[in-house]
């Protein structure tokens, strides 16, 4: 119980001090005080009902067909940083988490680019 | 709020506030480190699966030229894989309720949502058996082609990732069944909760760029490229030309 207690009032305390409070202090920052309710979640997860739904209309769909992967990339960002951003929390939570999984996606990214540059431009070997 | 950092200063900085583990040390990061971990997990596994994701979009188109089928037009089946990637996003959503149900001591409904969870996990388990079956049937297998080879290297792994969460799920709802997990163990929670999303957001990122985006926009790049290759390999000879 003290707990209990305990953790509410400093997750309303601490997180109100906002996020990516330094290391030593007294704040426990990766608390979950300013999660979002149920009620947000379901929310979210008609959003991303929707998105995906949109997302399969707009590849049968012969009219939108010249902007069809860039629609489909930006759909797919959306509802990747949704659920990162709510359902994982990273919106809420300590900033050193995002910093931490950002950078991994980051060298993720650089690979799936480098990766095709090097196949698809493979005939710019300079010989 | 003076209160509250006064508790905080009481009871220590480096454990997560309500997540009940007050025996735990202060950390130097003031971070719970299983936390941290499991997000420096996930970055290596972006890492993992975007190098998959990448072979999978160079290798799919390329085994046309090779004359050896089936080819991903011919035998990804969209509608089928949309239910597939619903009943994910329906499996995160369960498992977001089931971590605000332990955070509210609510122990009936940590129970639903971690089953209704690992049930979804487990008919998505099933509709990728399913689909694998049929395109062995169909003649795909891993060696048939390059689309072969690196579509059931890059679903397979993902389907591995879901069988761990699955598991893990399964294991937390035994916990839970012989009160083992209460409000203060919502950590415990969460962290799997971590890995099922992201298992969920590789699954985004696969449905658009293996099932969603067509095969023939990727040959049509590659056209593009190997046009587009020669001149832009003389504008750079030239440069380094100038420059040298």
């Amino acid at each position: 119980m003290v707990q209990g207690a305990h953790g509410e009032a400093a997750d309303r305390g601490v997180m109100s001090a906002g996020p990516g409070t330094k290391p030593g202090t007294n704040h426990s920052v990766d608390s979950h005080g300013d999660h979002p309710g149920e009620l947000v979640y379901i929310k979210i997860a008609v959003i991303l009902t929707v998105i995906t739904a949109i997302e399969v209309v707009i590849y049968y769909v012969d009219a939108v067909a010249s902007f069809l992967v860039p629609m489909l990339i930006v759909l797919s960002i959306a509802k990747f940083a949704i659920v990162v951003g709510y359902f994982m929390h990273l919106k809420f939570d300590d900033r050193r988490f995002s910093y931490m999984f950002v950078s991994g996606l980051l060298i993720a990214v650089s690979v799936f680019l480098a990766v095709g540059a090097l196949f698809f431009f493979h005939a710019f070997a300079i010989t | 709020m003076a209160q509250a950092l006064e508790l905080e200063r009481t009871h220590g900085a480096g454990h997560d506030a309500g997540d009940g583990h007050a025996d735990h040390p202060p950390t130097s990061t003031g971070l719970d480190h299983r936390k941290l971990l499991m997000w420096a997990f996930l970055a290596s596994d972006c890492m993992f699966f975007g190098s998959l994701i990448a072979t999978y979009m160079i290798y799919r188109g390329r085994s046309e030229s090779l004359g050896t089928g089936p080819f991903p037009h011919e035998i990804l089946d969209i509608p089928y894989t949309s239910v597939s990637a619903f009943v994910l996003l329906m499996s995160s959503l369960t498992m977001v309720l089931a971590l605000a149900a332990i955070q509210r001591n609510d122990q009936r409904g940590l129970r639903i949502w971690l089953f209704a969870t690992a049930l979804l996990g487990s008919i998505f388990l099933g509709g990728q058996y399913f689909e694998f079956s049929e395109f062995v049937h169909e003649g795909l297998t891993l060696q048939t082609n390059m689309f072969g080879a690196s579509f059931f290297t890059l679903t397979g792994f993902h389907g591995t990732h879901v069988t761990i969460g699955v598991i893990w799920l399964i294991t937390l709802l035994f916990i839970s069944l012989r009160g083992g997990l209460n409000a203060g163990d919502s950590l415990d929670v969460e962290i799997a909760g971590l890995y099922w999303h992201f298992v969920d957001i590789v699954w985004i990122v696969i449905f658009t760029l293996v099932y969603l985006i067509p095969y023939d926009v990727v040959e049509e790049a590659e056209e593009a490229a190997a046009t587009l290759g020669p001149a832009v390999a003389i504008f750079g000879q030239r440069l380094i030309g100038l420059v040298g």
